[in-house]
């Protein structure tokens, strides 16, 4: 019956005005409602791809307090080991498991005159991922590896020309007189400083803004014992210098992070040789994200912790946004179904004529139904595709002015919006949809008409 | 072809003059296939209301009503849309051509409706040509209906009914909107329809011209049949109540 089809062609054509005017509604509605979906899924995107991924979930020991009166004692260390790490392997929809470790000791870093221009010396929080977190991720990561255990017997040096290719001449691991030989320690840093320091802090201090190709292969002086704060200074200090190789995402948001076989080197020896494997959270890499709820709750059955890093709420407050504003514009592609239902009952009451005569050389009272909804259809289909290029138009628009004229702040994106195919999907049959709803009771009056009274009408 | 037996059939009226208005009360006749008849009577007797139970458009009547050996009210709509698109053809005083559509696809409207599966549009438009021909409008064809006259709009529509080749024809004064030149054009072409295709038809009309053609004239009068007989003279096809033959 696709030859229906033809008819329902010709009675668009004859009635475009009609169908104009009573789709600007839709147009309108479907606009907004594709502009406000995808600003959401943009937004989301950002939020969640880049400040809170969540294709992974990082698991810590559960803090257990025994609460006696106005006393509360810790019962449980507040560390994982790797018998916690097999456990966490064997959950369903797990892909991998990646153990964390801090440094238990206080550091200090030195340097950043290439930068900015002079040396700065702050305390370093200092994390150790393991280098298979990030395999393939981020560009230098293969310059993120494990370091070799520092010589017991370095080579003497006067410059870094007199070492080896990748190492520098500086103070011996454990310090004392003149310079040997040593190896880099890779880090990455988050790109969340960055993004912090060129959208805000630069501003404050009148800094240049910073790029991150530039800031790769930039060296930093680390002293692991030593601190700023007097009271916290270890006997005996580590020194080591820090290159960065790379910014991942995976990397500690304040801080720097190394291979972790460096921080438990370090943990070892300002600790007990136990420390080597005690971690202080694990990444679990998660399948899909749509598993994410699921192993979570898989893992919290298991007694650990999953930390909340802000993921849950942001995307909880972008789909309230979303669904506010896509409630609005239902509400606006709803009034305009009622319109579409007018202007659909006038035009089967002024089409009775035409509706008796196909009832006359046979059509069905379904085949009267199917035009009418067909119809609509149409309209629908059209005016919704109308409405996405506008959206899509008024997205654009809104990510020139963004570019042009709004300062730059963290994350800024280069757009706001994200128009899936799902979405334009959705959409038009938002939009097809509510057109066929408004003309379902005038399809069926058209249907049910009584096709002897026009057709033998005087 | 049709065997009509007691038909009864009353419109609801609402408003002021709420009930029911009864307009056939115990209709009937006879026709058999390939029988030419001519249904007279005066304004409001009921000719057109009886033309749509015929045709199937109103199936609210009680009594017993068979065409082709159907008994209409008995079908579904599937089934009676069936019976309208390929048993019988419709033609109109009003024409009711589609203005939209050229005057080919007015008369393979009925193709769409076809449950006999679809025809390409070269077999549709194709079949619409031969039947313009043989209605003797085919130098209208490529043209709207809203360009041809009266008559013309006529053999279109009469093209249209014939379709699916139909046992049935069903015409509703056929000749009221057109001049004397016309109408006896139109009704020539129906005597050459039966004659060559054994067509029955059955027409509702005030023509006296028709009447006078036809096989049989039934008049209905205060909503019964009186007069069934075979159409001898003229003067017998002629309707009885003389005062109300319409211009
Ligand atoms: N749909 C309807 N609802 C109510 N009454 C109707 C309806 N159709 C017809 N009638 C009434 O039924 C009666 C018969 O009407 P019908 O159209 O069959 O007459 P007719 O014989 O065809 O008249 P004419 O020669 O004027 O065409 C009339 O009184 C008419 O007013
Ligand atoms: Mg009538």
């Amino acid at each position: 019956m696709s030859s229906l089809g033809a008819i329902v062609r010709g009675n668009l054509r004859n009635n475009a005005i009609h169908f104009a005017l009573a789709s600007v509604g839709v147009i309108v509605g479907i606009a907004a409602f594709a502009f406000f979906l995808a600003l959401g899924a943009g937004v989301r995107q950002v939020v969640l791809g880049k400040i809170f991924p969540l294709d992974q979930l990082e698991v810590i020991a559960k803090s257990m307090t025994l609460d006696v009166g106005p006393v509360s004692l810790g019962l449980a260390s507040d560390v994982l080991d790797e018998s916690a790490a097999q456990q966490l392997r064997g959950v369903a929809g797990v892909r991998g498991v990646f153990p964390k470790m801090k440094l238990t000791a206080p550091a200090i870093g030195l340097g950043g005159k290439e930068i900015i221009g002079n040396d700065i010396r702050t305390e370093l929080i200092v994390d150790g991922i393991d280098p298979a977190l990030v395999e393939g991720e981020v560009a230098g990561a293969e310059l993120f590896r494990d370091v070799p255990e520092p010589s017991k017997t370095p080579t003497a040096c006067a410059d870094d020309s007199a070492c080896g290719k990748d190492m520098y001449c500086g103070k011996p691991y454990q310090g004392g007189p003149g310079k040997v030989c040593r190896d880099y320690v890779p880090v990455l840093a988050s790109p969340h400083m960055l993004e912090i320091y060129n959208g805000s802090l630069r501003r404050a201090y009148n800094l240049p803004r910073l790029n991150p190709d530039f800031l790769v292969g930039v060296s930093l002086e680390m002293r692991v014992g030593a601190s700023m704060v007097q009271a916290a200074e270890k006997d005996q200090l580590l020194y080591d210098r820090l290159k960065l190789v790379g910014f991942s995402d995976k990397a500690v948001p304040l801080g720097v992070t190394m291979p972790l076989s460096q921080v438990a080197r370090y943990n070892v020896h300002f600790g007990t040789p136990e420390a080597a494997t005690r971690y202080h959270s694990i990444i679990v890499k998660i399948e899909g994200k749509d598993q994410v709820a699921a192993v979570a709750k898989k893992i919290e059955e298991l007694g650990f912790e999953v930390t909340d890093g802000g993921a849950e709420q942001a995307g909880f407050l972008i789909s309230v946004f979303v669904l506010v504003f896509s409630l609005l514009s239902t509400i606006i592609v709803g009034i305009a179904a009622v319109n579409i239902m007018h202007v659909f009952f006038m035009l089967v009451y002024e089409r009775q004529r035409e509706i008796g005569i196909m009832r006359a050389v046979g059509a069905r009272r379904s085949d009267i139904q199917r035009i009418i909804l067909g119809e609509a259809a149409s309209v629908g289909l059209v005016a919704g595709a109308i409405g996405v290029g506008l959206a899509y138009g008024a997205s654009r628009v809104f990510d020139y002015v963004s570019a042009r004229h709004l300062p730059d702040f963290p994350y800024k994106p280069e757009t706001y919006f994200a128009f899936s195919f799902d979405l334009v999907a959705l959409a038009l049959g938002f939009a097809a949809g509510f057109c066929v709803l408004g003309a379902w009771l005038p399809a069926r009056r058209a249907a049910r008409m009584d096709p002897a009274a026009v057709l033998t009408g005087r | 072809m049709i065997r009509a037996r007691g038909i009864h059939k009353s419109y609801r009226l609402a408003g002021a003059r709420a009930g029911e208005l009864p307009v056939l009360r115990g209709v009937d006749f006879d026709v058999g296939a390939g029988e030419f008849t001519a249904v007279v009577g005066r304004s409001g007797s009921g000719k057109s209301t009886l033309l749509a139970l015929l045709g199937g458009l109103d199936t609210d009547y009680s009594g017993e009503l068979k065409v082709a050996g159907k008994e209409l009210r008995a079908l579904s709509d599937a089934e009676l849309s069936a019976y309208r698109n390929a048993t019988i053809g419709f033609v109109f005083q009003a024409f009711h051509l589609l203005d939209h559509l050229s005057c080919e696809d007015n008369v393979a409207l009925p193709a769409l409706f076809s449950v006999q599966g679809k025809e390409s549009k070269d077999v549709r438009l194709g079949r619409a040509r031969e039947l313009m021909e043989m209605v003797g409008i085919s130098d209208k064809c490529g043209t709207r209906p809203s360009t041809l006259s009266g008559g013309q709009k006529q053999r279109l529509a009469i093209a249209r009914a014939l379709y699916h080749k139909p046992q049935l024809l069903i015409c509703d004064e056929p000749t009221g909107n057109l001049d004397s030149a016309s109408a006896s054009a139109i009704i020539a072409l129906f005597r050459k329809l039966r004659d060559e295709s054994g067509v029955t038809l059955t027409i509702v009309t005030h023509d006296p011209t028709i009447a006078a053609a036809a096989d049989r004239v039934i008049e209905i009068r205060d909503g019964v049949v009186e007069l069934g007989g075979v159409n001898t003279s003229a003067a017998s096809a002629a309707p009885s109540g003389d005062e109300e033959v319409r211009p």
